[in-house]
């Protein structure tokens, strides 16, 4: 069998990867708040202190106090429970929309890399074409012809997101594809399939999980620009979103509603950022002295 | 250099074309007949055929799509079903406002973005730098449209300074249009001067480590002779790529800030289409911006020609 998977063992570097990022403030910080936050949205039902559904008619848009901490919207909920239980439609939408979007874009780019000639040409005027629609745009028609719901939105985020990965994919796989340990791989007799699964693509990893981890934040921006405009996750389900559209109707009344449903999507979307530029670092140092411009 | 242009031109065209298909697969891909949206749901099965066959629906999809490239070709980017109104003329009405927000926000985040990555990449390393990069790292996590609402609440519900909403054209009333205008251009200029600091101060930092900077200071020249002549001049280049590809989410981010702050664009026009189901109106709008976006791209792309001469050298030889 081609040994020529094993010219870049990540895994050798993992420890290295680890005390990089955590060498930095700011991913640092970006690793304990998703870490929080994620804990926040799998024990949602422990942590929240009511249902993210129970009325309080009597309580109706109360003022942040030890009862309601963040306070309560018109139907007497409390913001703070919705918001955690908001935590798991966030992160759920951000993972597999870009879950979605590295296995379709990764295949693409893999492909369009690989195979070049005229199937690289359509492949990456395709692509071309989706990065021509503002993202919100084609997520909006897209929601339009799916219909609004989570599950939906999920498959848009997607969607979008696809021609990012499919072109760091390709940008990757063409710079490899001419490389000695590849060129050793295809001498020992592998076949194009096992050239492109096990001997590129483990080293195309780096900038795909960087891609990754920015993503997510995008895609819970854009799932709660979607819910704002009152395409994406419906009521009652909390979303911090639809939240957030609400609580701009009832801005003069209850301000609390909006700030802190914001809050949420910045704080998260923040977080996210952080250790996806800390990932980049640590992943790649060269990239590090290029955005710093030594 | 005419081949470059030629060649640019190609892969612009089959952008385009490839776009049209998605587009017009998108809006065939919507469930429901759409002879039934327009009619509702009395309508005889004698009427459903006659729009059907009227809409060209009866023929084959290759028939329809090329049938309706022919109409946007000829300027026809369809009906609105709702309104009968053709989906062009509803669009440019909405156009002016939406490209006013753009201008707006341009603006702003220019004012904001040139300063803080200038003086930071003078200064690196500076409380300047430090305040301009955690800046553009809050910045690009912001949203806008929470942003929009902060800025509502603090300057309009609080100290009660500008208006919370509604939109003046700057043609007709200048003054009012600014005061307007305001909120919505710094909510949507802060989510474009994030990146665009980014850009400014790695293409400065990038360009003033090169020999011919040196050289310029070498020869005795004042630093604000290097850093503005020598220096801005070639950094603009990134900034230049960074604007042109922002211009799509600037576009994209005036759909949802015109909604927050009660703007008539193609924002609040898209959102109005799809909620009455009135895909000809969906369907050209979201043609009529990506072609639009496209161009840009392709104008900067001619751009990059004249700023960059290295760029016209290898284009020409």
């Amino acid at each position: 069998m081609p040994t020529g998977g094993r010219v870049i063992d990540t895994t050798e570097g993992l420890p290295k990867v680890v005390r990089t990022l955590l060498q930095s403030r700011t991913a640092l910080f970006g690793l304990v708040l998703s870490v929080l936050l994620v804990v926040a949205a799998v024990f949602a039902p422990w942590i929240a202190p009511y249902r993210p559904d129970e009325i309080h008619p009597i309580d109706s848009l109360m003022a942040p106090s030890a009862r309601y901490w963040l306070g309560s919207d018109d139907l007497g909920r409390d913001i703070l429970s919705r918001i955690i239980f908001g935590a798991r439609v966030s992160l759920m939408v951000g993972t597999i929309a870009i879950g979605i979007a590295a296995a379709a874009g990764v295949s693409v780019g893999l492909a369009a890399g690989f195979l070049g000639g005229r199937i690289d040409g359509l492949i990456m005027r395709v692509m071309d074409a989706l990065l021509a629609f503002p993202a919100i745009l084609l997520a909006i028609a897209l929601m339009a012809v799916l219909g609004p719901s989570l599950e939906n939105a999920m498959i848009a985020i997607g969607i979008i997101s696809i021609p990012a990965f499919a072109r760091i994919t390709r940008a990757n796989v063409l710079s490899l594809r001419e490389q000695e340990f590849v060129e050793a791989a295809r001498a020992l007799g592998g076949g194009g399939l096992y050239l492109a699964l096990v001997v590129i693509l483990p080293n195309c990893l780096s900038p795909i999980i960087v891609q990754a981890s920015l993503g997510v934040g995008n895609a819970i921006l854009v799932e709660a620009a979607l819910s704002f405009l009152g395409l994406g996750v419906q009521p009652p389900e909390p979303s911090w979103g639809s939240m957030l559209a609400f609580g701009r109707s009832l801005l003069g009344q209850a301000p609390w509603y909006a700030t802190f449903s914001g809050l949420a999507i910045f704080v998260t979307v923040l977080a996210l950022n952080f250790l996806g530029d800390g990932l980049r670092e640590a992943l790649d140092p060269r990239l590090r002295s290029v955005e710093r411009g030594a | 250099m005419a081949s470059y242009l030629v060649s640019r031109l190609i892969q612009f065209a089959l952008v385009l074309f490839f776009l049209s298909i998605i587009v017009f697969t998108i809006v065939r891909l919507i469930p429901g007949d759409p002879a039934a949206v327009m009619l509702g749901t009395e309508a005889t099965p004698q009427a459903l055929a006659q729009i059907r066959q009227e809409m060209g629906l009866d023929q084959p999809i290759p028939v329809q799509y090329a049938k309706w490239i022919e109409n946007v070709l000829a300027g026809n980017f369809g009906t609105s079903w709702v309104s009968k109104k053709p989906a062009l003329t509803l669009i440019l009405g909405a156009l002016p406002v939406t490209l006013q927000l753009v201008a707006a926000s341009f603006v702003v985040a220019l004012l904001i973005a040139f300063p803080a990555g200038l003086f930071s990449a003078i200064r690196p390393r500076s409380w300047i730098d430090q305040g301009s990069t955690t800046f553009a790292l809050l910045g690009i996590s912001l949203p806008s449209f929470w942003l929009g609402i902060m800025l509502i609440l603090l300057f309009s519900l609080e100290l009660r300074w500008l208006p919370p909403s509604g939109y003046l054209s700057v043609l007709d009333d200048p003054l009012g249009a600014l005061r307007t205008s305001l909120l919505p251009a710094v909510t949507l200029g802060v989510a474009l001067a994030a990146p665009l600091t980014r850009f400014l101060r790695s293409g400065m930092l990038d360009v003033l480590g090169l020999d011919y900077v040196r050289t310029a200071r070498a020869k005795g020249l004042a630093e604000r002779r290097v850093v503005g002549r020598h220096a801005l001049k070639n950094a603009l280049l990134s900034v230049v790529t960074i604007l042109g590809l922002q211009l799509g989410t600037l576009l994209g981010g005036s759909i949802v800030i015109e909604q927050v702050f009660g703007w008539p664009g193609i924002g609040r026009l898209s959102l109005a289409a799809i909620q009455q189901r009135d895909y000809g109106v969906v369907q050209g709008i979201v043609l009529f911006v990506a072609a639009l976006f496209v161009l840009i791209n392709f104008a900067v792309d001619l751009l990059y020609l004249y700023l960059d001469p290295r760029i016209r050298y290898r284009a020409g030889g």
